[in-house]
C-alpha cells in the first residue's frame, strides 16, 4: 500500500516538473498559449488531426525554426517564390491559403515552444480518462438491463426453496405421526380433493377474486386508456444521438438544430449540414467514439481522410417520435414564437434524456388543459395587440387572459 | 397447507412478479386506435417517397428560384467574394435597442455556445474544451486580415452565411433579416458600435413581441 501511494507521489511530482520545466521559458517572453488560442486554433490543433490546416503535433520536428517563422508571418509569399517545400505544404492540404500573421519573431517563436510543449504533453492525460469513463458506463447499462431477470431468477429459487422446505416439514411430521400412533390422515385424490380444498378455503379463494377482480379492473382501464398514446415512446433510432450530451453537458441550444421551431409549423430535423457546423472538427464522440458521427459523415458524403464532400449522400432514416393524427392542426411558431412557451413545457426535460421519449400524452385533454389554464402573455407582444386591447375592454383589465378566452378552445382553431 | 394451496399462490406470486417486473416497453409506440389518421396516407415533411429518386418528400427548390420577400447575396464563398460584400452591402435595418435586443436573443440561440456571451471567443464548447476558441470579437485578429473589432457589416454578414476556417455555413439556419440583427449586435461588442435609438419604429415594434417573453 506504501509503495504504491509512493509511486503515485512520483507521478505526480514527474508531472509538476513536467509544467514547471514548460512553463518556465514562456514566463519571460510572450505567452504561447495565448498568442496559440487568439491566433491558430480557427484552423489547427496541436494534436494530429487535420481541422483547416494541418494538425501541428511535433511540427517543429519537421520543419526548421527559421523556415515557420519564415511560413507563419507570410506563407502566400513563400509558395509564390516557389520554395519547394512551402509549396508542397500548400497543395496537400487542398490549396487553403494560410493568412500572413503579423507577429514578432519571439512572439512565433513563442507559439512554436508551446506547440512542442503540447506535442510532448500530449498523450498521457486524456487517455486515461477517456479510457476509464466508458467501461463503467457500460457496466452501469447492463446492470440495469439485467435487473428483472435477477428478480425472476430470485423469485424462482425462493418459491423452490419453499417447496422443498414445505415437503421436509411434512415427511418430518409424518414420521413424528406414525411413532406417535397418530392415524396417517386419508389422502383424497382427484375431484374429490379439489372439491374439499374449495370447501374448506372459501375465505381465501374470496379474497383471490377480490383482488384479481380489483387489479384486472385497473390493469383493464389503463390499457383501454391508453390505446393510440405514445407517451414514453423511446425507440431506438438510427444515429445514437443523445440529447443529454447536446443541451445538457454542451448546453448548445435547441433551436439551434431545431430552427423551424420559431419560424415554421414544425420545429425540424436537423439535415446533416447543421451537424457539421461542429462535426466537421469533432469526430469521436465520448460514448460511441467515432462510430455513430461515422453515420452523419456517411449521409452527408464526406470524406475525412480528404476533408472534401463526395457528393454522395444517403437520408437518415429517423424514427418519428411524436406524432399528431392529420385531424388535428399544431404549429410550433404559434406556440414558441409567440406564446412564447419553453420548449420543454411539452417535451419535458430533453437536456437529460440518453435517449429521446415523449414526455407529454399529446392527448386533446392535455391540450386544452393547458389552454384553459395558461395565460397569454400580452406584454409587448404585437402579434395581438388589436385583440388583446379588445379582450381587456371586454373581459376588465384584472381578468386572467387565458388561451380560452382568446379562443383557444373552439373546435376549428386544432380541426379544420 | 397442503398441495393446491401452495402451488396456487406460488403460481399469484410469480405473475405479479412477472407484471411488476417488466414495466411499459418503451421500444414500442403501443396500441393503436383507427391509425388512418395517425398515418397519414398523403406523403408528410420527413416521410420517404417514391416518387423521387432521392426517396426524400421534403426537395430543394428548383435550382435558381427564390422565395418571395428573399434578399439575394450574391457574392461568392471566396476572400474577393468577401471583400467586395464588405465594400457593397450595409445593414438595411435600422440600429434601435429593439433590434438589438433581438440581435442578443438570436446570438444567445445561435452564436454563444462557441463565441460566448461577450464575444470572447470562450463559450460552453470551448470552456469544457470540446471545441477550439474562435477569435475575440473586440481583441482577436481575422484570419483575413485586420483586427476582429473593424470588422464591416458586409463581412460579417458574410461569414454567417459562408462560415469561415472551423465555423460552418448558418445560412440554412438563420434567415437574412436574423442575420442583420445579429450582424447589429456583434457590432455591440466588438466595442466600437453607435449607441441604438431607443425610440421604437414600426420594425422595432413587431420585432419586439416576444423578445421579454423569449429571453431566458
Amino acid at each position: 500500500m506504501l509503495h504504491y501511494a509512493y509511486r503515485h507521489l512520483t507521478s505526480k511530482l514527474l508531472v509538476l516538473f513536467l509544467i514547471v520545466i514548460f512553463q518556465t521559458p514562456l514566463v519571460a517572453q510572450p505567452d504561447g498559449a495565448a498568442l496559440f488560442k487568439a491566433n491558430c486554433t480557427a484552423c489547427h490543433v496541436t494534436g494530429e488531426d487535420v481541422v483547416v490546416g494541418p494538425g501541428l503535433k511535433n511540427v517543429h520536428l519537421k520543419y526548421k525554426e527559421d523556415w515557420l517563422i519564415k511560413w507563419i508571418k507570410n506563407s502566400q509569399a513563400m509558395v509564390k517564390a516557389g520554395d519547394a517545400q512551402a509549396v508542397k505544404v500548400y497543395e496537400q492540404f487542398n490549396k487553403v491559403a494560410m493568412p500572413a500573421f503579423s507577429l514578432s519573431d519571439d512572439e512565433v517563436k513563442a507559439v512554436i515552444a508551446y506547440i512542442k510543449a503540447e506535442s510532448e504533453a500530449a498523450p498521457a492525460a486524456p487517455a486515461a480518462g477517456a479510457a476509464g469513463a466508458p467501461a463503467a458506463d457500460a457496466g452501469a447499462a447492463a446492470g440495469s438491463d439485467n435487473f428483472p431477470l435477477i428478480l425472476l431468477l430470485v423469485t424462482i429459487l425462493l418459491i423452490a426453496l419453499f417447496l422443498i422446505l414445505n415437503r421436509v416439514q411434512k415427511g418430518l411430521q409424518r414420521i413424528v405421526d406414525q411413532r406417535n400412533g397418530v392415524p396417517e390422515p386419508v389422502i383424497l385424490r382427484g375431484k374429490a380433493g379439489v372439491k374439499h380444498w374449495i370447501r374448506e378455503h372459501k375465505k381465501l379463494i374470496a379474497l383471490l377474486l377480490i383482488v384479481g377482480f380489483v387489479w384486472g379492473s385497473v390493469e383493464g382501464w389503463n390499457a383501454l386508456a391508453g390505446i393510440g398514446i405514445q407517451q414514453g415512446y423511446a425507440p431506438d433510432q438510427p444515429i445514437k444521438f443523445s440529447h443529454q450530451l447536446h443541451v445538457g453537458q454542451n448546453k448548445i441550444d435547441c433551436r439551434y438544430c431545431h430552427s423551424g421551431a420559431e419560424k415554421s409549423k414544425n420545429a425540424g430535423i436537423p439535415s446533416p449540414n447543421v451537424c457539421m457546423n461542429c462535426h466537421k472538427y469533432v469526430k469521436k464522440g465520448p460514448q460511441y467514439g467515432t462510430t455513430e458521427i461515422a453515420k452523419i459523415y456517411e449521409a452527408i458524403g464526406w470524406d475525412v481522410d480528404k476533408q472534401a464532400y463526395t457528393g454522395k449522400t444517403k437520408p437518415i432514416e429517423w424514427v418519428r417520435i411524436h406524432n399528431l393524427p392529420d385531424l388535428a392542426y399544431f404549429n410550433h411558431a404559434q406556440h414558441v414564437k409567440v406564446g412564447g412557451v419553453e420548449c420543454q413545457t411539452c417535451h419535458g426535460p430533453v437536456e437529460t434524456m440518453e435517449t429521446m421519449s415523449q414526455f407529454s400524452p399529446l392527448t386533446m385533454g392535455w391540450c386544452i388543459q393547458c389552454h384553459r389554464d395558461s395565460q397569454v402573455k400580452t406584454e409587448n407582444n404585437g402579434y395581438y395587440t388589436e385583440l388583446h386591447e379588445k379582450m381587456k375592454k371586454q373581459y376588465g383589465p384584472d381578468v386572467k387572459l387565458t388561451v380560452e378566452k382568446l379562443g383557444g378552445t373552439e373546435c376549428a382553431r386544432c380541426h379544420y | 397447507m397442503n398441495k393446491p394451496a401452495v402451488f396456487l399462490s406460488a403460481l399469484a406470486g410469480a405473475v405479479v412478479v412477472l407484471m411488476t417486473s417488466c414495466g411499459k416497453d418503451t421500444k414500442d409506440p403501443g396500441l393503436e386506435f383507427m391509425p388512418d389518421m395517425y398515418r397519414s396516407p398523403s406523403y408528410e415533411v420527413y416521410s420517404s417517397n417514391p416518387n423521387f429518386p432521392d426517396s426524400l418528400t421534403m426537395q430543394a427548390p428548383v435550382k435558381g428560384t427564390i422565395p418571395r420577400n428573399y434578399t439575394y447575396f450574391n457574392y461568392p464563398s471566396t476572400i474577393e467574394g468577401y471583400e467586395a460584400a464588405s465594400r457593397d452591402v450595409k445593414n438595411p435595418l435600422p440600429l434601435t435597442e429593439a433590434n438589438v435586443a433581438e440581435g442578443q436573443r438570436l446570438y444567445g440561440i445561435y452564436c454563444v455556445h462557441c463565441h460566448g456571451d461577450n464575444g470572447q471567443g470562450d463559450g460552453n464548447l470551448v470552456a469544457i474544451g470540446k471545441f477550439p476558441p474562435p477569435p475575440s470579437y473586440s481583441a482577436g485578429n481575422s484570419s483575413r486580415g485586420g483586427a476582429m473589432k473593424d470588422l464591416s457589416d458586409g463581412k460579417i454578414y458574410h461569414t454567417i452565411v459562408y462560415g469561415i476556417n472551423l465555423m460552418g455555413p448558418h445560412a440554412t439556419l438563420i434567415n437574412p433579416e436574423e442575420r442583420w440583427k445579429i450582424v447589429m449586435y456583434v457590432h455591440q461588442l466588438q466595442g466600437n458600435a453607435a449607441t441604438p435609438a431607443a425610440g421604437d419604429s414600426a420594425v422595432a415594434a413587431k420585432d419586439s413581441s416576444t423578445t421579454t417573453a423569449m429571453a431566458k
